[in-house]
């Protein structure tokens, strides 16, 4: 750190805290907590069966329109399939494969890192190379090999999802753990005769934990934004199950006549992402690990 | 700096390699090769017939020779659905993916780049605030919403521009701000926060120090902050290339996108491989400009310092950036 | 000649004011060199900014004083002044080169920035002429080298270079060796003690050491806490130090230390500018401390030795 720099943004000094802490994002934290709420209890509260087609009551409106009634609050498709409902349960596939591809690509991610990062030498070379071109490949390029050859489904969205996102996680782990592989504690117990598996549990996995928490949260708008587009496109869910993106699909047509079909699911996806990220970065900047540096 | 940008132009084609390879086998390997080669209605004994005619019988090395063979002469198979070579689709669409893709980066460099600049020299003003909270919106919401909502606005309501196709000089307006956003914002939150920390170093207070005008110390510092934009926006311009894949459904533009999509629903997985590879060459085209891009800006990868001891490669791609920032 | 009266320098930060040097005022005559010394985080580093008026709101302020360069009030100037002063006046040595040099610019280049107008019509001959003079040999072939092609030693001649091409009459050097090795160090500390005599430059030598200072400099001024605790010749006050805090420096300085470490004569840590003791800034520390001095600061006292300190109980010497 120098010593002769006033600043706009001034170097951590002695005594003097950065003041960068922002308010608590209260807006996001509720949206986050409403979309895990849904992802999880979605088809207990869904007041239809999000795939029932009711062809009589094709594009009714949402209830406080003219036309609309509460026996479809936010109005219905071109199918007569509740928008509600579909949206309860377009959430529940973005949480199911934000929440199980973040988890699964952090998992490899940390694995990966820790493999490479305590190891060092020729495997961490390797790994840290693999990890660079990976992360540099298109994940929509991915996803259109991965469909072609195994066809569409909510896994292999996820497993696109995880071939996407580990590499970064592995990354930035990487370097974290170096740095506290080479701290004076995790050499002291080297020292002191605990074996290496014992070091990287006790001293290095809860040393990343901050890091891999604000990784996986804006992995998670990511996440959800990339299922969004392959089910747009129709190489993601496969219909008739609700997912946000074929909602807006299927919507594409109406924006003018029958603007309840495409609206709710984008402002629905939008805001997800909105909260994610704003989250993500609340917490970059709060708990301050390797990712902002 | 020859030797440099040689050993980068040999890794882009070994990663070539690598992924041609890859889903060569990939397709050999998850069943039937010659159902996935072949018109998914055929008749068995069409099967048999195509099976030999593709040489589908032979082992599988000897195919995989032929195949890299045929690649070098440019040769990508034949699509099954539109029953032509596939070269024959996929190069006049990659050049109608390219212009978007193009166009879309122009903006969004160009754009991103000045209005983090912006931000950054007026940090914690309402300047600042509103490019953060643009960067934060535009990282948000996905392109195909966005340009479902411009269509709305700007076509339907307001008629400026056309909803699709590629017929006059402004059909590309919409597609291109759509697909831009997201690159934008995120140009313009690293360079942000790179022209940021430019800032509160001791370079720029050493340049201060010079007493130079104002113009030349902006210079400075937005040259010295230009490395990691770049490394980032080559990285975004590989994602742009197949970002393209959903504007292009979405506006119906006649690039490979579209193209794709058609060949996943017509089962013509050798139109696939075929713009899965020409996708890749791209991408490691694109990289290895920006490598080389990366070797003309900064003197201390064009001209290593006298090694002392141990060499200094540069080993990786990805320049060191905020990991975050290339999402 | 540079002159600081009086000078408050505060620092703005997460809505609080930091006080980092409160009524410092040192003098350096033409010809001369004048030694700051203290401990990391005193306020050296802070004064030398403040002469560069490098501490503009909304970082900080200078709040009161007179700053005064060649006779020109830099609080008073206005940004383009202020410029031209940086310019003509100001040779500013960084103190460490490797991180104050642009990488993406030549040497040529690097300096030419400076050069008064009448220098630049034939500048690879100046500039050659000038690094020559400061020990960079074949210079004429390396104008269009890059710093990262450069020793640390040889990088910090070429900022001296940049400091010198001016032909500035005040030098302001910040620690100007402590990122090179030891005998690189005296190499530059001889090469500015002969440029100061040889061109006249009023200089300010910012040090943690007060040892290294007595190879340069002619004065000392002795901070601690955001003020100046002791000033005065240099052989004077090191043979007859009277405040407690310079005794302490002198007992802890050895010649070619690092900067930054703690003084190992002194036990604690100097203040926060946040928790600043009432009294004498020093008091936490002290060993003479009395009531008295948690209380008040005492006026500065001026000794027959033409020193000056601020203290209630000096240290006999
Ligand atoms: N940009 C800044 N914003 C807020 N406080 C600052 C800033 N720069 C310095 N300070 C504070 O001002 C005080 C004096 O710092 P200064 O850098 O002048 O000390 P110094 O004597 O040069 O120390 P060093 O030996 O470490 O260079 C310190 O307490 C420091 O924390
Ligand atoms: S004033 Fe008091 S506390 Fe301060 S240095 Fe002198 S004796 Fe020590
Ligand atoms: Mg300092």
């Amino acid at each position: 750190m120098s010593t002769m720099t006033p600043t706009r943004r001034a170097p951590r000094r002695r005594g003097l805290k950065r003041s960068r802490h922002s308010r608590k994002p209260w807006f996001s934290m509720a949206a986050m907590g409403l979309f895990a709420f849904c992802g999880i209890f979605g088809a207990l509260i869904a007041p239809h069966d999000p795939t029932q087609n009711d062809l009589a009551h094709s594009l009714a409106p949402p209830f406080w329109a003219e036309g609309g009634s509460t026996t479809y609050l936010l109005g219905t498709d071109q199918l007569g399939r509740d928008i509600l409902s579909r949206l309860l349960s377009g959430a529940q596939v973005s949480f199911l494969v934000a929440v199980g591809a973040v988890l699964i690509a952090g998992a490899i991610g940390l694995g990966v890192a820790l493999l490479a990062g305590y190891t060092g030498g020729r495997l961490d070379a390797f790994l840290t190379r693999v990890a660079d071109s990976a992360m540099a490949f298109p994940v929509l390029l991915l996803a259109v090999i991965v469909v072609a050859l195994y066809g569409k489904s909510i896994t292999i969205v996820i497993v696109v999802l995880v071939l996407a996102v580990w590499p970064q996680y592995a990354r930035v782990l990487r370097s974290e753990v170096i740095r506290i592989r080479n701290e004076d504690y995790v050499v002291m117990s080297k020292v002191m005769g605990g074996n290496a598996r014992w070091a990287i549990v006790r001293h290095i996995v809860p040393n990343v934990v901050p890091t891999l928490l604000v990784l996986a949260t804006l992995q998670i708008g990511f996440a959800i934004i990339a299922e969004g587009s392959l089910s747009f496109l129709g190489i993601g869910v496969p219909a008739p199950a609700a997912s946000w993106g074929n909602m807006l699909a299927d919507g594409r047509n109406f924006m003018q006549t029958a603007w309840w079909v495409p609206v709710f699911p984008g402002i629905a996806l939008s805001i997800t992402v909105l909260s994610a990220n704003l989250l993500g970065d609340w917490l970059r900047q709060t708990l301050d690990p390797a990712t902002r540096r | 700096m020859l030797r440099y940008t040689g050993t980068r132009f040999l890794q882009g084609l070994i990663a070539l390699f690598f992924i041609v390879t890859v889903v060569f086998f990939l397709a050999r390997m998850s069943g039937d090769a010659t159902a996935l080669l072949a018109p998914p209605d055929a008749t068995p004994e069409q099967l048999d017939a195509v099976r030999v005619e593709l040489g589908l019988d032979r082992p599988i090395l000897v195919q995989y020779w032929d195949y890299l063979q045929g690649l070098v002469t440019g040769d990508l198979g034949r699509s099954t659905s539109y029953r032509v070579p596939v070269s024959d689709l996929v190069v006049p669409g990659m050049q109608a993916t390219a212009k978007l893709a193009l166009v879309a980066f122009l903006f969004a460099l160009v754009l991103g780049v000045a209005a983090g600049a912006l931000a950054a020299f007026r940090s914690n003003t309402p300047t600042d605030y509103g490019v953060r909270l643009m960067a934060v919106l535009g990282q948000s919401i996905p392109s195909f919403w966005l340009g479902m909502i411009l269509v709305a606005v700007f076509s339907v309501s307001l008629g400026w521009f056309p909803a699709f196709g590629d017929a006059t000089a402004t059909s590309i307006v919409l597609p291109a701000i759509s697909l831009a956003a997201f690159a934008l914002a995120s140009i313009a939150r690293l360079t942000r926060s790179t022209v940021l920390e430019m800032l509160s170093k001791d370079q720029t207070l050493f340049e201060r120090s010079k007493g130079v005008a104002p113009a030349t110390l902006v210079v400075h510092v937005l040259r010295n902050s230009s490395l990691p934009v770049v490394t980032l926006a080559g990285i975004q311009l590989g994602a742009l290339f197949s970002g393209t894949i959903v504007i292009e459904n979405l506006f119906a533009w006649p690039g490979v996108g579209q193209l794709a999509i058609q060949a996943i629903n017509a089962k013509d997985f050798a139109l696939i491989q075929g713009i899965v590879i020409v996708n890749t060459l791209v991408f490691i085209a694109l990289l290895f400009i920006v490598d080389v891009l990366y070797g003309l800006l900064d003197p201390r990868v064009r001209r290593p310092a006298a090694s002392r001891g141990k060499k200094k490669r540069p080993t990786t791609t990805v320049q060191p950036i905020d990991v975050m920032e290339t999402v | 000649m540079l002159d600081v009266k009086n000078l408050h320098t505060e620092y703005y930060q997460g809505g609080r004011v930091a006080h980092a040097a409160r009524g410092v005022s040192i003098h350096v005559p033409q010809g001369q060199a004048v030694a700051l010394v203290g401990e990391s985080g005193s306020g050296k580093s802070t004064v030398a900014q403040s002469v560069m008026r490098m501490i503009r709101p909304p970082v900080g302020n200078l709040r009161e004083g007179i700053v005064s360069v060649n006779g020109i009030d830099v609080r008073l100037c206005t940004d383009r002044q202020m410029r031209q002063v940086l310019r003509n006046e100001i040779g500013f040595i960084p103190q460490d080169p490797t991180t104050a040099l642009d990488p993406l610019y030549t040497i040529r280049s690097q300096i030419k920035e400076v050069l008064p107008e009448e220098d630049k019509r034939n500048a690879d001959q100046v500039i050659t002429e000038l690094l020559e003079s400061l020990g960079i040999v074949n210079a004429a072939d390396r104008l269009g080298d890059y710093p990262h092609e450069f020793s640390g030693g040889m990088k910090q001649r070429v900022a001296i270079a940049i400091a010198l091409a001016k032909r500035p009459s005040v030098l302001i050097a910040d620690e100007p060796t402590t990122a090179l090795d030891v005998t690189t160090q005296v190499g530059i500390l001889r090469l500015l003690d002969r440029l100061r005599r040889e061109r006249n430059l009023a200089t300010l030598f910012i040090t943690h050491n007060i040892r290294v200072a007595r190879l340069l400099c002619q004065h000392v001024v002795v901070m601690y806490g955001g003020i100046v605790v002791e000033s005065g010749p240099i052989e004077q006050v090191m043979a007859a130090p009277s405040h407690p805090y310079t005794r302490a420096l002198l007992d802890a300085s050895v010649l070619g230390d690092r900067p930054r470490q703690k003084l190992r004569a002194i036990p604690g840590n100097p203040p926060s500018l946040f928790a600043m003791p009432q009294g004498c800034p020093f008091s936490p520390r002290c060993a003479n401390a009395t009531d008295q001095c948690h209380e008040g600061l005492p006026s500065e006292v001026a000794t027959e030795q033409g020193t000056r300190y601020t203290c209630w109980n000096p240290v006999a010497s």
